[in-house]
């Protein structure tokens, strides 16, 4: 009897709960919803925006089955049905609102289809065997790697292995390498070395790298060079993951240094080691990697960064992703203008030198660009001046853009935008190597 | 509007119907996808029958909200059935989402083999309710007095 007393009071205790609870997660969702749509620059927001605009087909989800719990939970009012109708309309909204990256997909899709038509001809496709297709992603977008996880075999890794000790600075590379005999492969050992992002401050190889790329590309042939390089040292803090052996009051001309001069380790020791392709070499980063790539692939042959590289390595092609272009304004403000030393008017080579788009000439390899068209952190513009430079020298450069991905949109490889770009950068890869 | 709308009984027969077979197509994909897991032309399929059987629960939901009668005895199982089926959705879609954004993240290790099973339970657990909940529409779609149909 003393259960059945209390039976209705939990019942209505429950039916609370779940309301407050599905107000709550509205709440969140005009907050999280507005994010995807404007951009918001307070810190909290934009890194928000980062991982918002990767799982909004999720939070579709959660917006509709939390609509029809609302519904039902309503009481027994005046005017029920128009409320009905009001969270029904409202909830509907709400979720629509956040298919749109989804829906936006096929957009992305003809924008990379166009560049790859221009760079390759209308037949691109027919220059990639049958036997190589099979082994690429079947389709440009597919539900189940977007709500299961990206698929992906298995590679051999090895990790923290150290390629730099000097000044102090001890720098250490991970390396994915496929563990299938790589003639079935469509990488033939190709290199790819990857810059991760991070402000030039802050980031590091593996987790700030998207490493189930750098598994995917690897299990396909290609050997990964996941490595760090030295940051500056504001004494600024943040989310992202980094290590304090790293960090100190360097330079952009440093950052170059020891990344040249991994690739003059890569010559010498790490190549035969696991049995690397020098002949076919890519390089690939994202924000300031995306920068640091723009500068080392376009000056890997300019005489300021002379004696700097490796002159055994062929870069056949570069990937810069959301790259920063523009050392001014970039550099002129505390605390990133400490790593270029003096300002434009006093130092204008290395101003000029460390703007990607300067470096433009008529032997860089070929480049594909990655960029989100919500991305505040690193606007379009720079992207776009990258490609015309390079276009003007007539080499080939594809810019995929992706709307509503914001800066960061590629950590998740499953998600919208991620998908369509391993779909092309795979093809590309495979195409100039 | 809802309530008062003529859907046929015939339709949400047969979508009922739909709502049992999707889930199981899905699970056996799901089985197919988590042994096997290679991109592939036929797991494009899986994607679309995963999306449409979660699209499908909701619709059910939708439809059982409005004509079912939550004062007979069956109707009102079926009406707390409706509640379980919701919160096991969003767990579940919960579930999933955390899983995949770590598994993004980590490749190997004991977060990483949670993040996989979040993923696995929370896609099973969707289908399964999902399944749970047409079958029990479908089997009592003609009892009289449950529905508002009439």
């Amino acid at each position: 009897m003393y259960g059945n007393l209390n039976k209705p009071t939990l019942l209505k205790s429950l039916k609370l709960l779940l309301a407050i609870l599905s107000f709550l997660t509205f709440i969140i969702g005009i907050y999280f919803t507005t994010i995807l749509l404007i951009p918001l620059q307070d810190g909290i927001s934009s890194s928000f925006s980062f991982f918002i605009t990767q799982i909004s087909g999720f939070l579709m989800f959660l917006y509709l089955i939390t609509t029809i719990l609302l519904i039902k939970l309503i009481p027994t009012i005046k005017r029920r049905s128009l409320v009905k109708k009001c969270i029904l309309v409202f909830g509907l909204c709400l979720s629509f609102l956040n298919a749109l990256p989804l829906i936006a997909t096929p957009i992305s899709i003809q924008t990379a289809e166009n560049e790859f038509n221009v760079a390759y001809g209308e037949d691109w496709r027919a220059q990639i065997p049958s036997t190589v297709e099979s082994c690429f992603l079947p389709t440009q977008f597919n539900f189940y790697n977007y709500l299961l996880g990206f698929s992906h075999r298995d590679c051999n890794v090895d990790t923290d292995v150290q390629y730099y000790n000097n000044d102090g600075f001890q720098l250490y590379f991970d390396v994915y390498y496929p563990k299938l005999t790589t003639t079935q492969l469509p990488g033939n050992n190709s290199v790819i070395i990857k810059i991760h992002g991070g402000s030039w401050q802050f980031g590091d190889k593996s987790l700030g790298n998207v490493l189930v790329l750098n598994k995917y590309l690897a299990a396909q042939g290609y050997v990964v060079f996941d490595i760090q390089y030295g940051l500056l040292d504001a004494g600024g803090s943040s989310f992202i993951p980094t290590p304090e052996h790293v960090r100190g009051n360097l330079t952009l001309h440093d950052m170059v240094y020891q990344i040249g001069n991994f690739t003059k380790q890569l010559e010498t020791t790490f190549a035969s080691t696991y049995n690397a392709n020098l002949d076919s070499v890519f390089i690939m980063g994202g924000s300031a990697g995306a920068h640091l790539t723009g500068v080392i692939g376009l000056g890997y042959n300019d005489p300021y960064f002379a004696g700097n590289f490796s002159n055994a390595l062929n870069i056949k092609g570069i990937i810069p992703i959301y790259p920063p272009n523009f050392a001014d304004p970039y550099f002129t403000y505390e605390p990133l203008s400490r790593l270029i030393p003096g300002d434009p008017l006093s130092n204008p080579l290395a101003f000029e030198k460390f703007t990607p788009s300067n470096l433009a000439d008529a032997t860089d390899p070929p480049a594909m660009i990655y960029q989100g068209l919500r991305d505040d952190l690193v606007p379009l513009i720079n992207a776009e001046t990258i490609k015309s430079a390079l276009n003007a020298n007539g080499v080939d450069c594809m810019l995929l853009t992706f709307p509503f991905a914001a800066h960061a949109s590629d950590l998740i490889v499953g998600n919208t935008f991620s998908q369509v770009w391993v779909y092309y950068l795979e093809r590309f890869l495979y195409l100039e190597q | 509007m809802l309530e008062k709308s003529n859907i046929p009984k015939k339709l949400a027969k047969s979508l009922s119907q739909l709502g049992i077979f999707l889930p199981i197509l899905s699970c056996a994909f799901g089985i197919l996808y988590f042994s096997f897991s290679v991109n592939s032309f036929i797991f494009d399929v899986f994607g679309v029958v995963l999306i449409a059987s979660w699209l499908l629960n909701i619709l059910i939901l939708l439809i059982d909200d409005s004509y079912l009668n939550k004062s007979s005895v069956i109707g009102k199982k079926i009406n707390r059935l409706t509640y379980y089926n919701i919160v096991s959705f969003i767990i579940g879609v919960l579930l999933i989402t955390w899983g995949v954004i770590l598994t993004a993240f980590i490749l190997d290790g004991f977060l990483f083999v949670l993040a996989f099973l979040m993923i696995i339970i929370g896609f099973f657990g969707i289908e399964i309710i999902s399944l749970q909940l047409a079958l029990t529409t479908y089997l009592n779609i003609d009892n009289r007095g449950v529905w508002k149909f009439e």
